[in-house]
């Protein structure tokens, strides 16, 4: 097979919900000598993307979505470990988490599918998660932008915990954070301290490339 | 009538004034010249020129100081050991012996770890002699004082020293600051305690036994009791003070307000008749603190500002010279060069870097520090020459020998050992003959020198000089105000565009744009009345020059009030729109749970109100005004606004009873 046709399998396993096309052709790349950040760039990413504006168009439904991502994330898992680390080091870490009290995590876990398919390296922290540990994860890790997700009302709290933890660490200056979730607003980002809040993961995506540029 | 001495120690000047503090007429005004490193030679020798009579009627003496800033900046105060609960502090080289213990609280303020006791002992034992103060800041001590309090309390069993609680100076989220300010404020404490007791022993020397306040970073004044306990709140008084002088000298209680110095101009705003708050926390050297200052921006651009000519090209630039016109009153051999520049019509190339473009009007002199060693033997060489006299770079490569590019001027100016001399805007008002204090045939072979090479008017030359003046004195003003509206100066290409057309007055092709200030810029500094009536012009507003403002900070030192504030941080156990749910009140006074959020307002109010106006009262005031302002922060919940959290500071201010 031709390195196009592998990529062009990447991209439909993502795009058909193909999830051992997903696996077969990453390891079709890999055995192709494909340099795997082509592979995923150029392969599921771009297939990523291509679900990401059907939904955004509202011509695919979220559950599609997440088998989508459930391919692409099968892909990645054989791609990622054969990236020689010089080549991740320019990849800016990002962290997606559902805040404690919360176990909602479908709206997190599709950031963090677009956020991976925009080129980050995006450490998932889960669900239900205290805002010390979220810190103090964030701080170990080096994260450069913190993606916090919650769908219910008594939990956004805990997204106000974590920017105050921020700021009394000095890491909030540090980094950028964003929100996410139905009861969240771009009025109750501004005010809790976050940079940004989003509907739409796509555009979260847009809007952090911009901030980073 | 009762009399205030002010007293202002600046970098420079030590200024001070004699002042009926009712009416606000300044009696008595003195400038020498800031003595260091004992700032009392100074302070002494101005208040002597003082009439006798009227000192022994004064009653208050207040003094503003950059003692405290110039002290951090130089590295100088006492030794400091360090106790960091819970968290590690980045700094630490900041203090001279350093501790981290377990201990430390969660953001609701309640307890992680326990306080590890033993470890603070044996520290304080250890070093007791080492270190002359102890500063301890804890993890989360804003939400939660208790680990601090302990810990002050075992080192004072331990060590007879001064010791600083982060929770005392600062209220607000950001351990490293609060641990910066509390680690400066224990340097300092030695420090302003010498300052105070020499300014005793002075006065007491004149015969007057008066009460001595001293001016915070706000403008607003404290008691020595208290600028011993917290010197690092004196940090900017200076600026503070000139401010509050502003006000007193015109009576405005909102302004904008100009400083021109010979070297920076400095932009402040009076609102509510008090200096604008950096709500931030000042910057002081590179050090971000918690200390509540006003909010001053500093531009590059004074009457020392060097104007330079590059190929055809005018610049404003932010470094200085010494002025044409002073330079030939002290060496008046260089009226013959600039006589010589102005008829030379040889051609001058456009350098691409500004540092290294050569002007037949621009001298070389030496500013009297010793070069250091790493110096070339050329520019040694150089050294030697202007020593005696200032010379072009051109004449000293002719003098020398040598090509002018081999000189490393920028390298030289970098280090401090030469200083240019060249045209400014000082001697734009010399060649226009509105400033006459030095020779103004200097400035006057400048101008020509500009107008012969740039094809212009002499008169083309000054009015295109003072628009550059104007416009980045205007910019800098709009840069402030905007800067305090919105936080942020990163200005888009439609902003830049706007802003620029705003300055200048310059129309667009289909529009033009106008941006007024609200309130009137008051000009502080000798040049302002050439500068400002035209920057005023152009921002729509009133220009108003302030009465004895070369002794403006002296004035202020002594017209501000005694202030003490506190913000409590009252937050709901749930965000939610009901003001029946149970809320926490958090500040310096503790951590108290109530059962509804009105409970801990009216908690805030009460307790804040008596914490504020007991510390004015303790100060000296003869009476109280307080004030309470509530700040809530809210977000839309489905159909009611729910509450994140609510600050309720509560502000006391009253005047010294001598000054009644």
């Amino acid at each position: 097979m031709s390195k196009e046709e592998i990529l062009k399998d990447l991209s439909d396993s993502v795009i058909n919900y193909k999830l051992d096309l997903a696996k077969s052709s990453a390891q079709a790349a890999l055995d192709a000598d494909i340099d795997p950040v082509l592979a995923i760039n150029e392969g599921l990413v771009k297939g990523m993307g291509v679900v990401g504006d059907n939904y955004e168009a509202r011509k695919v439904y979220l559950p599609q979505v997440l088998v989508s991502a459930n391919c692409m994330y099968a892909g990645l898992d054989i791609l990622i470990p054969a990236i020689p680390v010089e080549s991740m080091k320019n990849s800016k870490k990002c962290a997606t988490v559902v805040v404690e009290g919360d176990v909602h995590d479908i709206g997190k876990n599709i950031v963090k599918t677009m956020l991976t398919a925009g080129g980050y390296m995006v450490t998932d922290y889960g669900k239900d998660i205290p805002p010390e540990t979220i810190v103090e994860s964030a701080e170990k890790d080096g994260i450069e932008c913190i993606c916090l997700s919650t769908l219910m009302t008594p939990t956004m709290d805990n997204m106000k915990k974590t920017l105050d933890i921020l700021k009394e660490t000095g890491y909030r200056s540090k980094c950028f954070v964003t929100i996410g979730g139905p009861p969240t607003s771009p009025k109750f980002a501004e005010e809790i301290g976050a940079d940004h809040r989003d509907t739409n993961a796509q555009n979260c995506v847009r809007w952090l490339k911009e901030a980073w540029e | 009538m009762s009399l205030g001495l002010g007293l202002d120690t600046g970098g420079t000047y030590t200024d001070a004034v004699i002042l009926d503090l009712k009416h606000g007429n300044v009696l008595q005004k003195g400038k020498v010249l800031t003595t260091r490193p004992d700032l009392i030679t100074g302070i002494g020798k101005v208040i002597d020129s003082f009439d006798r009579d009227l000192l022994q009627q004064v009653s208050i003496a207040s003094l503003s100081t950059t003692l405290a800033t110039n002290s951090i900046v130089e590295g100088q105060g006492c030794k400091v050991g360090l106790i960091c609960i819970g968290r590690d502090f980045d700094d630490a080289s900041l203090a001279d012996r350093y501790l981290r213990v377990d201990g430390g609280h969660d953001i609701n303020g309640n307890e992680v770890v326990s306080l590890d006791e033993i470890s603070i002992r044996n520290f304080a034992e250890k070093i007791k002699d080492d270190v002359d103060c102890f500063a301890i800041t804890g993890y989360m001590s804003v939400r939660n004082p208790n680990h601090e309090i302990a810990a002050a309390e075992i080192v004072s069993k331990t060590a007879e020293k001064p010791i600083v609680c982060g929770y005392q100076l600062s209220s607000i989220l950001g351990f490293k600051e609060r641990t910066v300010t509390a680690v400066m404020n224990a340097k300092l404490i030695p420090v302003i305690d010498n300052l105070i007791k020499s300014v005793g022993k002075v006065l007491a020397e004149k015969g007057l036994d008066i009460p001595i306040m001293i001016v915070k970073g706000d403008g607003s004044m404290m008691s020595i009791e208290t600028a011993k306990k917290r010197p690092v709140e004196t940090i900017l008084s200076g600026p503070a003070a000139s401010l509050t002088g502003a006000r007193e000298m015109t009576g405005l209680n909102e302004a904008v307000v100009v400083d021109m110095g010979g070297t920076t101009t400095d932009i402040g705003v009076l609102r509510n008749g008090f200096p604008s708050i950096n709500k931030e926390g000042a910057l002081i050297g590179c050090y971000k603190t918690h200390v509540m200052a006003a909010e001053i921006s500093t531009t590059g651009l004074g009457g020392d500002s060097r104007v330079f000519l590059n190929g055809k090209k005018m610049k404003l630039m932010s470094s200085r010279a010494v002025p044409l016109c002073v330079a030939a009153t002290v060496w008046p051999g260089i009226l013959d060069d600039l006589k010589a520049a102005t008829e030379n019509s040889e051609k001058v190339r456009e350098s691409i870097d500004d540092n290294h473009a050569v002007s037949d009007i621009e001298f070389l002199t030496v500013t009297g520090s010793c070069p250091a060693n790493h110096l070339s033997g050329l520019d040694r060489d150089l050294l030697k020459l202007i020593s005696k006299r200032p010379y072009t770079l051109k004449r000293a490569g002719e003098l020398l020998k040598v090509n002018v590019l081999e000189f490393d001027v920028p390298k030289l100016e970098k280090n401090g050992l030469v200083r240019r001399v060249g045209l400014t805007p000082t001697d734009v008002l010399h060649s226009e003959r509105s400033y006459k204090e030095y020779d103004y045939r200097a400035s006057d072979y400048g101008i020509e020198y500009f107008a012969n090479r740039t094809g212009l008017g002499k008169k083309e030359v000054i009015a295109k000089i003072k628009d550059m003046v104007c416009s980045k004195i205007s910019m800098s003003i709009l840069s402030k105000v905007i800067m305090d509206e919105t936080g942020s100066t990163d200005y888009c290409t439609v902003a830049e565009d706007l802003l620029e057309k705003a300055v200048s007055g310059n129309e667009g092709k289909d529009f033009s744009c106008r941006i007024a200030l609200n309130k009137p810029i008051i000009g502080i500094g000798a040049p302002v009345n050439a500068w400002l009536p035209d920057v005023a012009r152009r921002l729509h507003t009133d220009f108003i020059p302030m009465k004895n403002s070369q002794v403006g900070n002296a004035i202020g030192a002594v017209s501000g009030c005694i202030l003490e504030s506190i913000n409590i941080l009252i937050e709901p156990q749930k965000m939610s729109s009901s003001s029946q749910s149970s809320c926490t009140a958090y500040s310096k006074l503790g951590r108290f749970a109530f059962d509804s959020v009105d409970e801990g307002i009216s908690y805030a109010k009460s307790e804040g109100g008596k914490f504020v106006e007991e510390s004015v009262m303790k100060a000296g005031a003869s009476s109280v005004n307080t004030v309470y302002d509530i700040k809530e922060r809210t977000f839309e919940q489905g159909n009611s606004t729910a509450v994140i959290d609510i600050v309720v500071s509560v502000t006391a201010t009253g005047k010294p009873r001598q000054m009644i």
